[in-house]
């Protein structure tokens, strides 16, 4: 789990990732959010201090074929529908393409439009 | 493009995608189509509007088990779906829910037939369900429409094994794979609309290697000569890289079909992070032994050993079964015309001849086909027993698919055939007479005027002359005039 | 045309107005408009209601009065006024979950638990303001600007649900939707004087819940007492077929809570002494009255809020993906897709919510899933476990909401950590997926209210809302009404 390079903060935790302003700026790219030079220095020193927060994780003891896979709903049933397509009056039903358009950013010809989609 | 290198080995890995037949979408009830109007099939869910939950399509989960009973897979009492998260515009809710962690079906094989005739098994990993993204398409003025109908459709995902083999045995694995799907009612197997895809993998090693070499990624490969010349092309471009030297890079390839070359893909990320999760929205999926159960009990027979029977027990030809056998629902009909009473090869015929060209001519599907396979059958027996030519036969059937009624009822305003030898001789007598050149001609040696006197005598009989014979009594009345 | 004499006190619950109703004392149109003239009036003034719909909530209640006259009333809750938090969609108006990202977004379509209420013949009167996507404590980060605590106009009022709570601790007659993901309708019920219940995960359906973190969100009534919340309870859950998660529970009545476990973490260090004190004196007063109290500690309290942290922002940052400029939402400048992605997500979102996608695309990231995504999973699997193992011994947990009263407007919104901080004792139930009842408990020296909350086993909500009414039966702290929020 370790990253390699130097560390502003040597930290006892061998596991512990050092959080610099590669990995910020590879995360948000990943998230596809915008940030400007001037927030880099806030965004580490957050994210420093929350995996201090996050690290209370790790004293806590996973005994043995600890299965934690399971899904918060207890339901035991699964939850499925039948295969019928419904009518645009039903609630969820299907809606008219204007409805969608509407509340696109750019809608023209009844299809989204974006720039050019490279690959 | 360089030859094939002797001491190399391809091997080949397959990702079939086939969009599960069902009439509504995988998560949400709108209508799954490739209708060609875009965006004509949206609700919340499918186009991940805020608020909008997916809900499992039952008939896509049985669609699956069935695909996964046929192909030997272990069907999974628990499954779950994962989300794929990655930004892309025809993905609505930036994710792709997927069944990553825990897919509904491990192992399982696909038959095919290798080069030299053997039997072939090509083993798969597993199968999962997923959904379908939409589609973009570039516009004139620069810009690329994006049209969600296709969005969230059912899809399965086979994935195989790495195996030893050529191009063609890859086509071929799709191939099966594609009429076993196609016959069990999974997937229509329409690969010109994207219906079903392949992704393949491949790599090559030295003969005797072990270890297999690095592999590439062709995506989206549509139809089985893709499928075939992409494995060779770019197991030969490897086989260039290797020799000189070079390494092959883990990468996604495009192929180009015109060009029959794979090119780097250009604006991708290097190693896509797709951060999957357990998609909070839907429980743990739970398939019991009864629900596999159910769907097998309601397999049809399977395609192989209802080819076995035709060609083998039914001694058809084995080119004729293939047609009959191209979809389930015309070998079923097959078996109704069997059924009722036809024996093998005149059932063949009928079936071939007259059914498959009414279903092409009027362009209609074989469940839309009006004539039932007893009423079929009623016409092909007043054949058989010479009470109707075949010619009449074949226009009785046209014309009760022409008028919308039933064949008996046209069958039974048609008078009998008449063989009785003074009627007949009575009609051709006339119809010489009438006629004395077209007699001259013929016993001059030309022949070609019988055609046209034949024609004659059933118009005067009205078409109940008995044909056979009275092209006898033709030929005899002339001979001896 | 309101004759103003004819309407219930202004502290009045739900249950009571619906019986001023039946008794002719005013129609169903008159308490509308009376509640409407509260919501343009205090309601503006706390900045809690973000639109108001005069027309149709008039409509309706002329129609709701219809069916009273031919004696055809749909139930306790026809004819009564309610909001949604602006991130549950509603047909009418709009539905941003206070983002810029989202503004003016047109849902054209009721939330199943909206249409539920509207169908039982509730009126909705308007939506209320939150923090930007339920991503707060204070309410601070609403695009629609600061929402003031009733009691004390210049401190917050709690979040996200901050103006669903502010509206429901200043006025009577009335419930709210609001959504507790981490403690998001509890926080701000007690820092409102309100009472409000985090239901059981799947009880309530989220179809229209503009999602956080899905594993822990859920749709919640607040409303001035439990009988309130109950009945509003009764027509929200039940399974929804366009919510696979929704669960088929039994509501058949379970056993009375007779023992309650003071949890004793809850009460120790980092928690304010009087709020502390208060609900100790709580316990003493439910003793009092014949319940068993026994004290215990929770395993796990401090790694929930670790746990926390991790899954909902992990969630959140997967949810949050869709508004990416192309299919709903504002888009930026910009000729190429990347850059219009990042461009739409930076003017589109708030520096907060930036900053939980941020970490939650963090957890979740190739090499680091494992040792944060992977174990906040398996630790929040030994807190549910570590809740079932104190419920042996007890019918439900007692702890204070917040570790601290309601704060100055401004004073934690520069320190994301402070503001997390309000969630420590909250979470766990969200984690368990759990119902937790928060409750009017007392007020402090600064005559600010102090809330607390029982925890109970999964689907235990209505023994929780049997309970809350007896409490409040025996304890009336939950009648008390803010100085100022007379019309």
């Amino acid at each position: 789990m370790a990253q390699d390079g130097p560390s502003h903060h040597p930290r006892p935790d061998p596991d512990r990732p050092v959080i610099d302003e590669a990995l910020v700026r590879k995360t948000a790219h990943l998230a596809r959010l915008e940030v400007s030079d001037d927030e880099i220095p806030g965004l580490v020193e957050h994210l420093e201090k929350i995996l201090d927060l996050v690290d209370t994780l790790r004293s806590v003891e996973i005994p043995e074929g600890h299965r934690s896979d399971l899904h918060v709903s207890q339901a035991t049933v699964s939850m499925t529908r039948e295969d019928q397509s419904a009518t645009p009056t039903d609630a969820g039903g299907p809606r008219d393409p204007a409805a969608f358009g509407g509340n696109a950013p750019d809608w023209r010809d009844g299809s989204f439009v974006t720039p050019r989609v490279v690959g | 493009m360089s030859g094939k290198t002797t001491s190399w080995k391809t091997v080949v890995g397959l990702e079939i995608h086939a969009q599960m037949s069902t009439r509504s979408k995988m998560f949400c009830a709108c209508v799954r189509s490739t209708g060609t109007t875009p965006n004509q099939h949206l609700c919340p869910v499918c186009t991940g509007w805020p608020g909008a939950l997916p809900v499992i399509n039952q008939a896509a989960v049985r669609r699956a088990i069935r695909a996964a009973i046929s192909l030997d897979c272990g069907v999974q009492r628990e499954s779950r779906f994962d989300r794929k998260n990655y930004f892309y515009p025809d993905l609505p809710k930036g994710y792709q829910i997927s069944q990553f962690y825990r897919p509904y079906a491990l192992g399982g094989a696909i038959q095919f037939e290798r080069d030299d005739g053997s039997p072939g098994v090509l083993p798969l990993v597993r199968i999962h369900m997923e959904e379908d993204a939409g589609k973009s398409v570039h516009a004139e003025d620069g810009t690329s429409r994006i049209d969600l109908n296709r969005c969230s459709s059912p899809l399965l995902e086979i994935v195989t094994e790495p195996l030893q083999m050529s191009g063609i045995e890859a086509a071929r694995c799709v191939r099966s794979t594609r009429e076993l799907l196609r016959w069990i009612g999974v997937c229509d197997g329409d690969m010109e609309k994207g219906n079903l895809r392949a992704d393949v993998n491949v790599s090559i090693h030295r003969e005797g290697d072990t270890v297999l070499g690095t592999r590439t990624e062709l995506k989206n490969l549509n139809s089985f000569v893709s499928i075939e010349r992409s494995v060779e092309v770019e197991s030969a471009r490897q086989a260039v890289v290797l020799e000189a030297g070079g390494m092959i890079r883990q990468e996604t390839r495009l192929w180009d079909q015109d060009l029959e070359q794979t090119e780097e893909m250009r604006g991708k990320e290097d190693s896509p992070d797709y951060r999957y999760f357990p998609d909070p929205d839907l429980p743990v999926l739970i398939i019991e032994a009864s629900d596999i159960d159910r769907e097998r009990d309601s397999l049809p027979e399977s395609i192989g050993a209802r080819r076995t029977r035709y060609i083998d027990q039914l001694k058809i030809d084995a080119r004729d079964a293939e047609s009959i056998l191209a979809r389930r629902e015309f070998g079923d009909f097959f078996d109704q015309l069997l059924a009722a009473g036809l024996s093998p090869a005149s059932a063949s015929n009928w079936f071939r001849g007259e059914v498959l060209k009414h279903l092409n001519d009027r362009e209609e599907s074989i469940e839309e086909y009006p004539l039932t396979a007893a009423s079929i059958v009623e016409v092909v027996e007043a054949v058989e027993g010479d009470r109707i030519s075949v010619a009449k036969g074949r226009e009785i059937l046209q014309a009760a698919l022409d008028q919308g009624c039933s064949p008996a009822n046209i069958l039974a305003q048609t008078g009998e055939q008449v063989s009785d030898e003074a009627a007949l001789i009575g009609w051709v007598q006339q119809v010489v007479d009438a006629n004395p050149d077209a007699a001259t001609k013929i016993r001059a040696g030309d022949s070609k005027p019988l055609g046209f006197l034949m024609g004659q005598v059933m118009k005067a009989s009205s078409g109940q002359a008995h044909p056979r014979r009275v092209q006898e009594i033709l030929q005899r009345l002339i001979q001896h005039d | 045309m309101s004759n103003r004499s004819s309407l219930p006190p202004m502290d009045a619950t739900v249950g009571e107005a619906q019986q001023w109703l039946t008794d002719g004392h005013c129609t169903s149109r008159q308490l509308i408009d009376g509640y409407l003239e509260f919501l343009q009036g205090v309601g503006r003034e706390l900045n809690a209601v973000v639109e108001i719909f005069i027309e149709s909530a008039q409509q309706t209640a002329d129609q709701s009065d219809q069916r009273r006259a031919q004696g055809k009333c749909f139930g306790p809750l026809d004819g009564i006024p309610f909001t949604a938090k602006m991130n549950i969609t509603t047909q009418l108006g709009s539905s941003d979950a206070s983002s810029p990202m989202l503004r003016g977004f047109q849902a054209q379509e009721d939330a199943t638990a909206v249409r539920r209420l509207r169908a039982a013949g509730a009126v909705l009167v308007g939506k209320t303001s939150c923090d930007e996507f339920a991503m707060g404590a204070s309410n601070e980060t609403s695009s629609h600007g600061v929402v003031s605590n009733p009691w004390d106009r210049e401190r917050v009022p709690g979040g996200s649900s901050g103006g669903s709570a502010a509206l429901a601790g200043s006025h009577g007659w009335s419930f709210h939707l609001g959504s507790d993901t981490g403690g998001s309708i509890r926080q701000p019920a007690a820092f409102c004087n309100a009472t409000a219940i985090k239901p059981t995960w799947g009880r309530v359906s989220r179809r229209g819940l503009i999602a956080f973190g899905s594993s822990l969100d859920q749709i919640c009534p607040i409303a001035r007492d439990a009988v309130d919340c109950q009945s509003v309870l009764q027509v929200l859950e039940g399974h929804d077929p366009l919510d696979s998660t929704s669960l088929r529970l039994d509501s058949s009545s379970l056993p009375p809570i007779g023992r309650v476990a003071l949890i004793s973490d809850g009460l120790g260090p980092g928690i304010d002494a009087s709020i502390a004190t208060a609900v100790r004196s709580a316990a003493q007063q439910m003793a009092s009255q014949g319940i068993e109290i026994i004290e215990r500690s929770l395993p796990h309290l401090e790694a929930a809020n670790a746990c926390y942290q991790v899954i909902s922002t992990a969630e959140a940052s997967s949810n949050l993906a869709r508004y990416d400029g192309v299919h709903v939402g504002v888009r930026g400048q910009s000729e190429d897709l990347q850059q219009l992605y990042e461009t739409s997500r930076h003017q589109g979102f708030g520096s907060e919510v930036r900053r939980r996608i941020l970490l939650g695309t963090f957890v979740l990231s190739a090499g680091y899933q494992d040792a944060y995504y992977n174990r906040a999973l398996a630790v929040r699997e030994l807190i549910r476990q570590g809740i079932d193992q104190v419920l042996e011994e007890c019918d439900a947990l007692l702890l204070p909401v917040s570790p601290f009263a309601p704060f100055p407007i401004g004073e934690r919104i520069d320190d994301p950590l402070a503001l997390y901080a309000c969630d420590i004792l909250t979470v766990t139930a969200n984690l368990a997926g759990v119902p937790a009842l928060a409750l009017p408990c007392d007020f402090d020296e600064e005559k600010l209210p102090i809330g607390m909350q029982l925890m109970g086993a999964h689907g235990s909500d209505h023994a929780l809302l049997e309970f809350g009414q007896r409490w409040q039966r025996w304890n009336d702290k939950h009648r008390a009404l803010p100085q100022g929020s007379a019309r």
